[in-house]
């Protein structure tokens, strides 16, 4: 439904923020947050407490204050976020941690807003203990090295190690990094999913010799995370 | 100081008797002051006086005075406590010579804002409580103070605050003095007058000390009505109530003295009582708080969805509480708890008989201690873990401890459960609440039919307090103490009862989770309803697109012809949920917990258990507490 002046809003439960107007026009500054790719943020006046009034601060008598406050719009992950906005209850209380963890970590730590595809990458990393280093094309080819030695289906046998460090110079893979992609386990579906982790995996997979009719997307299939939504993201 | 000039009819404005209730017999020389400042801001962080008023009722002499003094707020005056009670006992008639002994009753309506008027705040701090952001004084401080010709004065003080004897929708001073007749509503000002009284009182000071004294004698009014139905409420002759609470207690606790045998409230309430105490430390652990969760997150378009509640649910579940036996009094010594003798071993058994035979026609008072796994395709998980930062979450794999209701409910979902530890309290025949909440909620009926809304509003209010006071103290939960400035526990209320308090939560989440369950098992039959979120007593849902609900169907025939008006101007407006949503309605009755509710609700004479609170067309879903509900003529 279009968020628009016709439309009037019979319900409304803020998620405990305090937005200025009567009701409808509330609900539509809320509805129209729910889509912000920020974290916005917006001032909220309320009276001084006793307990500001009696300390040290600043404030010694009941004064309007003004505060900003950051429009907390995020899901609370009490449930497993699913395609189409649908989702479904957590196995444990420490699947929901993680999620939970991630969640603000997105939100307190990065800054973000901490949709459920973000939430859903990091937390899937988090469970497999997969932790980043490095820049975000560090960590992409970092999996692709993994998936290429250990031979994950659709990756096969390229050569020596020598020979695969030639083909990826240009990516700054060396032998000691082809070394090492052998030694942790590869997990499917950890790298973010953006344009340009596609393009590098592209790139290295046509530098390994590759060929796809379908812009490699077996590949792609194995390696990028594959989100959860579909239309649902507060990123629409 | 300048006087008011105009005097209030007493018998004519308050025709019961009020001030009578507000005589309390051993209460010798008592002077009830109603206090109010003016000021305005110096800066962001400091205001000036500019003047106080009081309106003073003389308990002794009946005189009533009203005052305004003003300061000198070129200088940045404040008055002191003493310069305020001097000025207190001048306007109520009590001359220097007689002030000793005097009781003051210092009334305000939100004090916080009159005491950090006060130059010497600091000195009475440390005596008041912290409520509701506002303070007060549960017991009189004695209070020692000297004239300017070092006379000395010894008198009691008790602070109260007309706010928080009033329900949530009506603390404003403004809405509470609504209740009253006509003349005690407060003045008006406009905004930019309230914002700049110092101008206000430049231009028109006729129009400031209007407004100013009315403020005062209103709020002394207020105080007066208040206690007058609190104890007509009650039965009570001439007790002064500070809060809502402690008047929630007295008034259930006249009932259980006036409707039970002698020693009836202490054995189904004394914590000293021998089962209660066996009991306890698992009975705290099923304490948990009402399930609140959100099921889909973003935009939904549909014919209709549906908000509903729980009519009066946790007075509906309380209803259904019977007498239990929880044993006769342990004789506590020095070693306290250690000492209770090593009775009879919890029987799971026992458990297991009463939840075999559980049909949702009495409530057992019954807890298990379960580790459980439902099938990896159950969409509403209804048993909770609870995590001490998020509250409840409701995995398919856990450990919890939960109410006969809610095991009963999982295992309909074909949940594997093993109980480790159980406590059954046997009922009887008595129900503890019934009779209570029923005379509460006719005479609230009455006085809404006779007209008398601030009564009907005190007894909403008395019959939703009384779940929170037998909650009260089950978990901790911390104030801010003011006499060492740390933080400390609240206490438990005279009616706080675990096991009580634990099984009105859980039924009530075995009721919520109960509709979740009905809406899946619907589903596998065909229709398409969609749960959206559920909060404590109520859920938002799609209705089944197979159920044939047009949306003007939801209300009642004479708000159908202009539906966007009739939800604009909400109330009242919706028809019958089981006419509405007749399939969600049969299939909800199937349900042991549905039922139960059903039959608390029919035993008052309301054939009513949920209704309809909001209906939309389209729905954005945030999170839990975070709905918005969109009604638009498609």
């Amino acid at each position: 439904m279009k968020n628009d002046l016709d439309t009037i809003y019979p319900l409304l439960a803020k998620v405990g923020h305090k937005i200025i107007g009567d009701r409808n026009t509330q609900a539509r500054t809320l509805w129209e947050h729910f889509y912000d790719e920020d974290i916005q943020t917006y001032e909220m006046n309320r009276l001084s407490s006793v307990q500001e009034i009696m300390s040290d601060s600043s404030i010694s008598d009941i004064v309007m204050l003004s505060e900003e406050r950051k429009y907390s719009l995020d899901y609370d992950n009490k449930r497993v976020p699913r395609e189409g906005g649908f989702t479904k209850p957590h196995k444990t209380i420490e699947d929901f941690l993680r999620y939970r963890a991630v969640s603000n970590n997105l939100r307190t730590k990065k800054n973000i807003r901490a949709t459920t595809d973000l939430v859903d990458f990091y937390q899937n990393r988090a469970k497999h203990n997969v932790r980043k280093r490095g820049t975000n094309a560090d960590d992409c080819i970092r999996h692709v090295l993994r998936a290429l030695v250990q031979r994950v289906h659709p990756f096969s046998n390229n050569g020596t190690y020598v020979e695969l460090a030639i083909k990826l110079k240009e990516f700054g893979v060396n032998v000691d990094q082809l070394k090492n992609a052998r030694r942790t386990a590869f997990c499917t579906n950890v790298v973010f999913n953006s344009t340009s982790n596609r393009n590098l995996i592209r790139r290295m997979l046509k530098a390994l010799s590759y060929q796809s009719n379908n812009n490699y997307q077996e590949w792609l299939d194995l390696l990028i995370h594959k989100g959860i939504s579909n239309g649902i993201s507060m990123y629409n | 100081m300048m006087r008011a000039k105009s005097k209030i009819n007493y018998r004519e404005s308050f025709p019961n008797g009020e001030f009578s209730s507000n005589y309390i017999e051993n209460e010798e020389r008592t002077l009830l002051a109603a206090i109010d400042s003016e000021f305005t801001n110096k800066n962001a962080n400091e205001n000036i006086c500019i003047s106080w008023q009081a309106s003073t009722l003389n308990m002794i002499t009946g005189i009533h005075e009203s005052a305004i003094k003003y300061v000198d707020y070129e200088k940045e005056e404040r008055l002191t406590l003493t310069e305020v009670l001097f000025f207190l006992f001048a306007l109520g008639g009590v001359k220097k010579s007689d002030i000793n002994g005097y009781h003051v009753i210092l009334i305000a309506h939100f004090f916080t804002a009159e005491f950090s008027m006060l130059k010497d705040r600091e000195t009475i701090f440390p005596f008041l409580e912290i409520l509701y952001k506002t303070l007060i004084t549960f017991n009189p401080i004695k209070l020692t103070f000297n004239d300017e010709e070092e006379n000395e004065y010894n008198i009691t003080l008790e602070v109260a605050d007309t706010m928080i004897l009033l329900p949530p929708s009506h603390r404003s001073l403004d809405k509470a003095t609504s209740l009253l007749d006509f003349k005690y509503h407060k003045k008006e000002l406009t905004l930019f007058e309230k914002k700049n009284m110092l101008e206000l009182l430049h231009d028109n000071k006729t129009r400031f000390e209007e407004y100013a004294i009315h403020d005062a004698v209103i709020t002394l009014m207020l105080f007066i009505k208040l206690q007058y139905i609190l104890n007509s409420i009650n039965g009570t002759r001439s007790t002064r109530y500070k809060t809502i609470g402690s008047a929630t207690v007295k008034h259930f606790k006249s009932f259980i003295k006036n409707n039970f045998e002698k020693g009836f409230f202490e054995s189904q309430f004394s914590n000293k009582n021998e089962i209660y105490q066996q009991g306890l430390s698992l009975v705290k652990r099923s304490y948990m708080g009402g399930l609140n969760t959100s099921f889909y997150i973003g935009e939904m378009d549909s014919d209709l969805f549906l908000d509903i509640d729980f009519s009066s649910a946790y007075s509906s579940v309380m209803g259904l509480i019977q007498e239990g036996d929880y044993g006769e009094e342990i004789e506590f010594t020095e070693e306290g708890l250690k000492m209770i003798p090593d009775l009879e071993i919890v029987k799971i058994e026992k458990f297991e008989e009463k939840l075999g035979s559980f049909d949702g026609t009495y409530l057992p008072i019954a807890i298990a201690d379960a580790e459980y796994k439902f099938p990896d395709d159950t969409p509403y998980p209804n048993l909770c873990v609870k995590h001490h930062e998020y509250g409840l979450i409701s995995p398919l794999v856990g450990r919890t401890v939960a109410t006969i209701t809610e095991i009963h409910l999982a295992i309909r979902m074909g949940c594997k459960v093993i109980i480790h530890d159980a406590f059954v309290i046997e009922t009887g025949e008595k129900y503890l609440f019934k009779g209570h909440l029923k005379g509460s909620i006719d005479a609230r009926n009455k006085a809404k039919k006779d007209g008398d809304e601030l009564r009907q509003q005190m007894f909403k209010l008395l019959v939703n307090t009384l779940y929170g006071k037998g909650a009260q103290g089950i978990n901790p939960k911390s104030k801010l103490d003011l006499r060492d400035e740390n933080r400390k526990s609240f206490g438990t209320s005279p009616i706080t009862q675990p096991f009580i308090a634990s099984m009105v939560t859980g039924t009530l989440r075995a009721a919520l989770s109960a509709i979740l369950v009905a809406m899946d098992e619907l589903n596998k039959e065909g229709h398409d309803y969609i749960p959206i979120s559920a909060t404590t007593d109520g859920l938002l849902y799609k209705v089944s697109s197979k159920a044939n609900v047009k949306f003007p169907d939801c209300l009642k025939p004479e708000y159908r012809s202009n539906v966007k008006e009739s939800l604009e101007k909400g109330g009242n407006i919706f028809g019958v949920f089981a006419d509405v949503d007749p399939i969600l309605y049969k299939k909800l009755l199937e349900f042991p917990v549905i039922r139960l509710l059903q039959s608390s609700r029919q035993s008052w004479g309301y054939d009513e258990f949920l209704e309809i609170k909001h209906a939309v067309n389209s729905v954005l879903n945030i999170k839990t507490r975070g709905q918005i509900g969109a009604y638009n003529e498609k």
